[in-house]
């Protein structure tokens, strides 16, 4: 029974990963036909660099989104939720778990495939090997206040209980304005200064930035401040949300 | 002697196996049962061969598992027989013709086909469309159907607000919209309550009588069998046990008779209970005490010559002899049968 | 044939009698639908904002490829997706039964069955936009002038539905009866929301992919190449094999999985 559910999770972690490959390689590649149109780069990317910032864009993706987004709406539609509310954990801390084998499992297959089109779109990326380093440091803490937002997000669902609609929209804003769709120096400026003003691109383009050294390292702690500061936001507004939240979902019963 | 065209369903030979998985518990045969899968066969209806004339009703009575719903499923044309043929109507049901299937109706208990959010009316008229039934007919026999079966209030509600009498009622009229030569019912009474069950027993029974529709119907509940079929199908461990009369099964099988004795209110049998156990106990088993009537099992054979003796019973007022209820009959009948034949692989 | 039409007619007015009870629902609806445009159209604005023409074609073609999209999104997402999910459904709790014993093509009906129709909005927004596309644009070179491209387009928009509906179905059969769980189709459904983008510019190893593994692609872009008059011969005539094979390969699967759905049973 064990090793059925495992086989599920495994099919539904690789395709999750082969879809977060093709949103990859289909954003470089009309970046990349971008710089090409315009004889070889724009906004101060080539077509080179370009693939650099979506490659290592994937990777930090993978190591920090999550599923909460779909697992909780989901326990709460399904009524899952009453038993988890017991357990001496919080409910999402079992989807964080599960992300866990995720990015062990990403780390194993996407990586590899990342470095193979590395070779294949010929990327360049101009980060130190401090920058790097300093990025993958950064990993873990923007995957915490990715999950607190995903999180505080997801909780809706105790009153909406279904969010399609609104989740949509919650994605497309990780979309435009976490750097996923291009980085962030091809917004005018307005769009660039909101987009700093959220989390989402704190949690995405900015250690992609930092590894492929558009982002200068000297100011790696600035960005460290701002994830913490989300992070410990994010918290304080999620427990007298989460509890309200779940207040509504019990009065509506399961 | 029938002729073709007045036989419904000629069943020969019908075999159904399944392939169940084997999984033995333990880790070890998780891992080797990814790598082989090892699998047994089950034999859910084994050689049953029958033939069922036009406007019959016919019940196919077995407990569950024996193999009713399976080869209910392969009459209908829900499933291919593993061997043996089967033919409805003319056709070979498996093939699931469109003109077959226009011909026949599946009804099945505690499952449905009306659409939950929206009211019954609309999914009839879905139906409709589905059926290609012409719109004078459609509308001739709703409102006969609505008739019959008291649906005027229901239809306009959406389903999820009905009850599930009424959900039946609903389903039942869904089912017949498009005039069907043969019903399938399977478990048509599951789940309901007495009164509910009692209607769509009635209801059914009309139904057949005034179309000259051939019926099957597999139930575990006695009391759908006696009350709609008068020819019953035996069916436990895939096999047809008995293919016949109810009342010649209940005669075969039944070497009992129930005799409910009556003591006067004032006498020492009518006072207590356990006095009257003691004084009926040498005819034959106690089955019952209620009040001043005592029930005792007793031997078919015996009962003529028990019966002078028994009116001798201090404080006896009267006594009545019954057939054994069917239930108990089946009962025994069920578990009389040969053990289930099992091929490992 | 008809009859299946009329039966999936019959389907759609039902659902659209299910939703007008919930008239809550046209508002979110109408603003999930703007908020998509929104972002699809920035997208195109930063794009454009560096570029006159990517690939070939340009900022008013883009909104044709958008509105290729938002229709075809439409009909995959509002129709063929659900259906699938309450197929799934009716398959786990046994009703599927009464679906088989119904005079009339279970798979074609099964496609179908649930629409959602408030997904009419991304139809009208998909047809909105390719008009303005095309006015802003022209037809360019299109052989048969305006008729001709048109025609052309929705021709290939019904075989790039066919293809649609022949790969979901395809991936539900399979996704249901190996690994038993359909997260994995919500995941591929998401995969769709990258097709906004002509395939021609993208570089052979992708476009090959999303025509054949991953078809979509294929789907929206040569219907926006045939309106656009840019219709590539070649591309056009792979689409319409590729969307036979996926057809074929369906129906298959299909009786297959029927097959497996009658061996579950007892």
């Amino acid at each position: 029974m064990y090793l059925v559910v495992l086989a599920q999770y495994r099919a539904n972690m690789a395709v999750w990963s082969l879809a977060s490959i093709l949103q990859i390689i289909v954003y470089m590649s009309v970046w990349i036909a971008v710089a090409d149109a315009r004889g070889g780069s724009t906004s101060g990317y080539t077509a080179n660099t370009f693939a650099g910032y979506f490659l290592v864009l994937l990777i930090v993706r993978d190591m920090t989104m999550t599923w909460i987004p779909y697992d909780l709406p989901g326990q709460v539609r399904k009524g899952d939720l009453a038993p988890k509310l017991i357990r001496p954990f919080h409910p999402v801390l079992m989807t964080v778990a599960d992300m866990f084998a995720f990015r062990v499992q990403s780390v194993l297959t996407v990586v590899p495939i990342a470095a193979v089109m590395f070779l294949v779109f010929d990327a360049r990326i101009a980060g130190s090997v401090g920058a790097v380093l300093a990025a993958i440091a950064l990993i873990p803490l923007a995957s915490v206040t990715r999950a607190l937002v995903d999180t505080l997000f997801a909780s809706t669902s105790l009153w909406l209980v279904r969010i399609d609609g609104i989740r949509n929209l919650y994605y497309m804003l990780l979309l435009l304005l976490g750097g996923q769709f291009a980085p962030l120096a091809l917004f005018p400026a307005w769009l660039q200064n909101g987009a700093r003003a959220l989390p989402f691109y704190w949690t995405l383009g900015y250690p992609t930035e930092l590894a492929i050294g558009t982002a200068p390292l000297s100011e790696a702690w600035i960005g460290a401040l701002v994830l913490t500061g989300w992070a410990l936001v994010t918290f304080a507004v999620l427990q007298p949300v989460w509890r309200a939240g779940i207040r509504a979902h019990e009065a509506v019963g399961s | 002697m029938t002729t073709s065209s007045d036989i419904a369903i000629s069943a020969e030979h019908l075999t159904r196996a399944f392939r169940v998985p084997v999984r033995e518990p333990g880790l070890r045969a998780s891992m080797r049962s990814l790598i082989k899968r090892k699998t047994r066969e089950v034999r859910a209806v084994e050689d049953v061969s029958f033939e069922i004339a036009r406007g019959e009703v016919v019940g196919f009575l077995g407990p569950n598992g024996a193999g009713k719903t399976t080869t209910l499923k392969m009459l209908s044309g829900l499933m291919h027989p593993s061997s043996g043929t089967a033919r409805v109507l003319g056709a070979e049901p498996a093939r699931r013709d469109h003109d077959f299937l226009r011909r026949i109706a599946l009804i099945m208990g505690q499952r449905q086909q009306l659409h939950w959010d929206i009211p019954a009316h609309d999914s009839f008229e879905m139906l409709r469309v589905v059926y290609g039934v012409d719109r004078a007919e459609y509308r001739e026999q709703l409102d006969e159907l609505i008739e019959l079966l008291d649906l005027a209030p229901l239809i306009d509600k959406p389903v999820r607000q009905l009850s599930l009498g009424e959900r039946m009622r609903c389903e039942l009229a869904a089912a017949l919209l498009h005039r069907p030569e043969m019903l399938f019912l399977d478990e048509p009474t599951l789940g309901l309550d007495v009164q509910a069950q009692r209607r769509v027993r009635e209801f059914i029974s009309r139904y057949a009588a005034r179309t000259g529709a051939t019926v099957l119907l597999t139930s575990h509940y006695m009391a759908d069998i006696e009350a709609l079929a008068s020819r019953v199908l035996v069916i436990h461990h895939g096999r047809l046990q008995f293919d016949g009369e109810l009342r010649e099964l209940a005669d075969r099988t039944s070497d009992r008779k129930l005799v409910t004795v009556r003591f006067e209110p004032g006498s020492a049998g009518g006072a207590d209970p356990s006095v009257a156990r003691e004084l009926v106990a040498p005819f034959g088993e106690v089955v019952d005490t209620d009040g001043t009537e005592c029930v005792v099992e007793v031997a078919r054979a015996d009962v003529r010559a028990r019966m002078t003796s028994l009116l001798d019973l201090p404080g006896i007022l009267d006594f009545t002899v019954e057939d054994e209820p069917i239930e108990r009959v089946m009962e025994r009948v069920f578990e009389s049968a040969a053990p289930e034949p099992v091929v490992t692989s | 044939m008809r009859h299946v039409f009329h039966v999936i007619g019959a389907h759609f007015r039902m659902a659209a009698a299910t939703e007008l009870q919930y008239r809550s629902n046209v508002w979110t609806y109408a603003l999930n639908t703007v908020i998509t445009l929104g972002v699809s159209l920035a997208s195109l604005g930063l794009v454009y904002g560096k570029v006159n023409s990517l690939g070939g074609w340009s900022s008013d073609d883009m909104l044709v490829v958008l509105g290729v999209f938002f229709s075809l999104g439409a009909i995959v997402n509002g129709v063929v997706h659900l259906s699938m999910a309450k197929l799934v459904a009716d398959i786990r709790t046994g009703d599927f039964d009464y679906r088989l014993l119904r005079p009339v093509d279970a798979q074609m009906v099964a496609v179908a069955q649930a629409p959602d129709p408030w997904r009419v909005f991304d139809l009208i927004v998909g047809i909105a936009l390719i008009a303005i596309g095309l006015a802003r644009g022209g037809f360019d070179n299109a052989a048969g002038g305006p008729f001709g491209a048109i025609a052309a387009g929705i021709g290939l928009l019904a075989v790039g539905v066919a293809l649609a509906a022949a790969f979901w179905t395809l991936l539900s059969c399979v996704t249901f009866w190996t690994i038993q769980g359909e997260g994995i189709l919500w995941a591929l459904d998401d995969m769709y929301d990258h097709l906004r983008w002509p395939i021609t510019i993208f570089p052979p190893g992708l476009r090959i992919a999303l025509s054949t593994v991953f078809p979509l692609g294929l789907a929206v872009t040569v219907p926006a190449q045939a309106l656009t008059g840019r219709l590539d011969a070649t591309m056009a005539a792979s689409a319409v094999g590729i969307a036979l094979m996926f057809v074929l390969a369906s129906r298959k699967v299909w009786n297959i999985a029927v097959r497996r759905y009658e061996g579950a049973s007892a």
